[in-house]
């Protein structure tokens, strides 16, 4: 029996009776307890999260979800008629500002910054590593070993025996004294005791480590900085920073390494490791219209994603069409057996499925070859990995063409087709005139849908054929490429690696790409409904 | 602190995400130079900024009840020609590639034909500019590549799951993997021996995988930099430590006096395999590398239909020279 599939006329009566009570259970006091119960939640962690977003000064963050809350808080509160509406849009407004909204705002962000492989701190934290890179051992720089100790007077003081002279010092933050031999003692490598001082250890050593992060002891042009909990070495700057001039400069010859506004210190083509993120305006944009690596093989990877796009869709609505049509016999055996298998292919997670395929088209070892004793290099050559790549996303997409068909030819009236076939017509007429114009009205949306997704299909391309066998015409688009998977390799696999802001610029004109080709569907579609 | 591939010391530096490490002169002397060179890295002055605590390398393993050890390139050829013959295969040495390539297991047919990735500048730093993918002494001798895929010695097709499939099926007496699979050989029954890739015109010499541990820029913030250093410098590299760690991963130590203390003969084995081999480059315009020198083997090797090599491998670097800009 197919009622379950008919979306239009209600269920029997025991189910009526059964909503019935859950309304009106619902509408008493444990409906309003309920309310009060999701109310408090939601609120509680509102106030955490703008707790801990105060704690890091994201005052914007702060602004924006306190006044939410508030509002989310009016809408369900409120007994007024007008806010009923807004009680079932809030959930999925807010759903798709957080889910799509912030990061479609932030990847346009991203796009107007050079965020990359060296260039992903920020400013301060740049200049900070900067410093600490530069720090070298001098020539014969000595190495020590290093007990942490307080003085009489509290002091932290250092207490440094030379791992070469085995002599011992101490070492404070103005000078480094000498100490006689008898005084210190060392066990198992490490400073165990010494006169006049109590060594730390454990806990009150560990305390001290931010101290010890920026411990200096002048020794000439170097000083002794510590090293672990128990070593310490010498170290002398080679580049400084000027605050005022905002530049690094090279100690031994003077080369001064300016901020050249591409978020890096550089002397000409010379850089300092790292930069950091810095707004680049429109350059990841200029690059995808002057760049050859990235513009030579656009309108190809453009043209083929549409054609991809295009076939999945158009066949597998065909198949999934006839499919339906041949399993809608009333009175076939094992109907619902073949429409169990049919849907195998959707229900098999399209990772596993995907990753199979690839296996088996595999043209020397694959089963495909093998059974029909056939050489086709269905993932080898250009134009039979593209055949293939169709193949497989169409086996992926027809079980949910062949499901909607199914509920949609049911859902048309028999007597239009029985008023057309006593009005002379044959099958394929009723089929052209009748039943298809009222299939796609509500199939068309669908269709664009899907045309959407396959437009953006990064997993079925890339896991069945990584982008596909390298055509000679680019360096980083393959023969089966889309525009996705063609981002994604620019991001990753040029330059330095992971260009996140020439990849958010691609990204942002694929979406006004596929935005107009949805756009110019979905009014044809409305087009159909006036026929309809 | 993080524990990670050498690889990933050229991009963590160039973030400033790693802090630099400082090993004294006795414990330096306990580890190869080119572990410590693999975690080494720096535009003007190089830096160490990670412990090396394994090492691992692909090596071809022989079923030694199919046929003789080779010593030398050409008497390989001959066996693993006759084998595929006689069993009539479609490959004689299995080495994974697949339809994108896989240019870390081709890299010991890569060296042992003059191949190199990235040449050293004066400083003795890689230099991303000296591309060495297609120069002039590997170029002569590609055209043994063109005679191997001629007489099927090697076949782009098979993947990490067939080529070690064909293997444990006895299609194939040949087979290059790593410490991986060193589990699955051992199991499968079969009486095998590992060693290098015998000399082609350079000696055949593996890509050297090192992993280490790694002090990251977070552990300063946390008031526990100097924690963190002094677990990284002082306790990893004892070779206690480094034994343990290695035997639990089934790896290689780094530490060669921790080195001593293995008697995993496969391991040992492996180990032997990695003599003279080149740790990958660590700089982070490697990124540009992987896909056309994979690429490049599987046009040259795919049977039919292929490439010859010359083309195939200068079209590579200058793809690659594009990419790095």
């Amino acid at each position: 029996m197919s009622s379950a599939a008919h979306p239009v006329v209600p269920a029997g009566a025991p189910r009526g009776a059964l909503v019935a009570r859950l309304i009106s259970t619902f509408s008493g006091t444990v409906g309003v307890v309920a309310k009060l119960a999701f109310l408090s939640a939601s609120n509680a962690l509102a106030i955490w999260a703008i707790y801990v977003l105060l704690t890091r000064h994201h005052w914007v963050a702060v602004g924006l979800l306190a006044a939410a809350t508030g509002l989310i808080d009016l809408v369900y509160l409120s007994s007024r008629r007008l806010a009923l509406p807004a009680k079932f849009l809030v959930p999925g407004t807010a759903l798709v500002i957080g889910l799509q909204v912030v990061p479609i705002i932030y990847t346009v962000r991203v796009a107007f910054t050079n965020y990359s492989t060296g260039h992903i701190a920020t400013k301060s934290d740049a200049i900070k590593q900067i410093e600490v890179t530069s720090l070298q051992p001098p020539a014969n720089g000595k190495t020590y070993t290093m007990g942490v100790a307080r003085d009489s007077a509290g002091k932290v003081v250092l207490i440094l025996q030379d791992d070469a002279t085995k002599k011992d010092f101490v070492g404070t933050e103005t000078s480094l004294t000498p100490l006689p031999a008898s005084d210190v003692k060392v066990a198992g490598g490490q400073i165990a005791s010494a006169k006049g001082y109590t060594v730390l250890s454990g806990i009150a050593l560990f305390e001290l480590d931010k101290t010890l992060q920026t411990y200096v002891v002048p020794v000439g042009k170097a000083g002794i900085r510590p090293a672990t909990t128990s070593t310490a070495l010498e170290l002398e700057p080679t580049l400084r920073y000027d605050a005022k001039r905002d530049a690094f400069i090279k100690l031994s010859d003077g080369t001064v390494y300016r901020d050249n506004g591409k978020g890096e210190y550089a002397h000409g083509a010379d850089a300092l490791e790292p930069g950091w993120k810095a707004n680049v305006g429109t350059k990841n944009f200029s690059r995808i219209i002057h760049d050859p690596i990235v513009r030579s093989p656009f309108l190809r990877v453009f043209a083929w994603t549409f054609v991809f796009a295009a076939s999945v869709v158009l066949i597998s609505f065909s198949v999934g069409l006839f499919l339906a049509i041949a399993l809608d016999k009333k009175g076939m055996r094992f109907r619902s057996v073949y429409r169990s298998i049919l849907i195998v292919p959707w229900a098999i997670p399209g990772f596993l499925s995907l990753l199979v395929w690839a296996g088996l088209l595999n043209d020397q070892f694959g089963v495909v070859n093998r059974i029909f004793h056939i050489s086709i290099p269905w993932l080898f050559g250009a134009n039979w990995a593209r055949v293939s790549c169709i193949l497989v996303s169409t086996w992926l997409t027809v079980p949910f063409f062949f499901l909607v068909s199914l509920g949609t030819l049911q859902s048309i009236p028999e007597e239009l087709t029985e008023a057309a076939r006593v009005d002379g017509g044959g099958p394929w007429q009723i089929f052209r005139r009748v039943t298809l114009p009222l299939l796609l009205v509500a199939v068309a949306p669908l269709m664009i849908s899907s045309f959407a997704l396959n437009f953006n299909n990064f997993n079925n391309i890339y896991l069945l054929t990584g982008g596909g066998p390298f055509s000679g015409s680019s360096a980083v688009a393959g023969s089966t490429d889309i525009l996705i998977s063609y981002t994604y390799k620019i991001a990753i696999a040029t330059g330095k690696g992971n260009d996140y802001g020439l990849a958010s610029a691609v990204t942002i004109i694929v979406f006004f790409i596929t935005a107009a080709i949805s756009t110019i569907g979905f009014s044809r579609t409305r087009v159909l409904e006036d026929i309809a | 602190m993080i524990v990670g591939a050498h690889d990933w010391t050229g991009q963590l530096a160039a973030n400033g995400l790693v802090e630099p490490i400082y090993l004294s002169p006795a414990v330096k002397k306990q580890f190869p130079a080119y572990t410590l060179n693999a975690f080494s890295y720096g535009l003007a002055v190089k830096k160490l900024y990670g412990v090396p605590t394994q090492i691992e390398n692909i090596g071809l393993v022989v079923n030694t009840s199919l046929v003789k050890v080779p010593t030398t390139f050409a008497q390989l050829e001959k066996e693993a020609l006759a084998y595929k013959k006689k069993v009539h295969a479609a490959f004689g040495i299995a080495v994974q590639q697949g339809a994108n390539g896989d240019a870390y297991h081709m890299y010991p047919f890569f060296s042992g034909l003059g191949g190199y990735i990235f040449g050293t500048n004066s400083a003795g730093n890689l230099d991303p500019s000296n591309i060495g993918v297609a120069n002039k002494a590997f170029l002569k001798n590609a055209g043994l590549i063109d005679k191997w895929n001629k007489e099927g010695l090697i076949n782009a097709a098979l993947t990490y799951d067939t080529a070690q499939n064909a293997f444990l099926k006895k299609q194939a007496a040949f087979y290059i993997t790593g410490p991986w699979a060193s589990q699955v050989l051992e199991q499968s029954g079969i009486k095998f021996k590992i060693i290098q890739l015998p000399k082609i015109v350079d000696a055949s010499v593996p890509f050297l995988g090192v992993q280490g541990a790694m002090v990251t820029k977070y552990a300063d913030p946390h008031g526990v930099g100097g924690l963190a250093a002094d677990f990284v410098t002082n306790y990893l590299t004892t070779p206690a430590a480094q034994l343990s760690l290695a035997i639990a991963n089934g790896r290689y130590p780094a530490n060669t006096v921790a080195g001593k203390g293995v008697h995993d003969p496969v391991l040992a084995e492996f180990g032997k395999a990695g003599a003279g081999g080149v740790p990958m480059p660590n700089i982070p315009q490697m990124n540009s590398v992987w896909a056309d020198l994979g690429a490049a083997w599987v046009k040259a090797t795919k049977g039919s239909g292929a490439t010859p090599a010359k083309t195939a491998f200068s079209a590579a670097a200058r793809s690659i020279a594009d990419k790095i800009g």
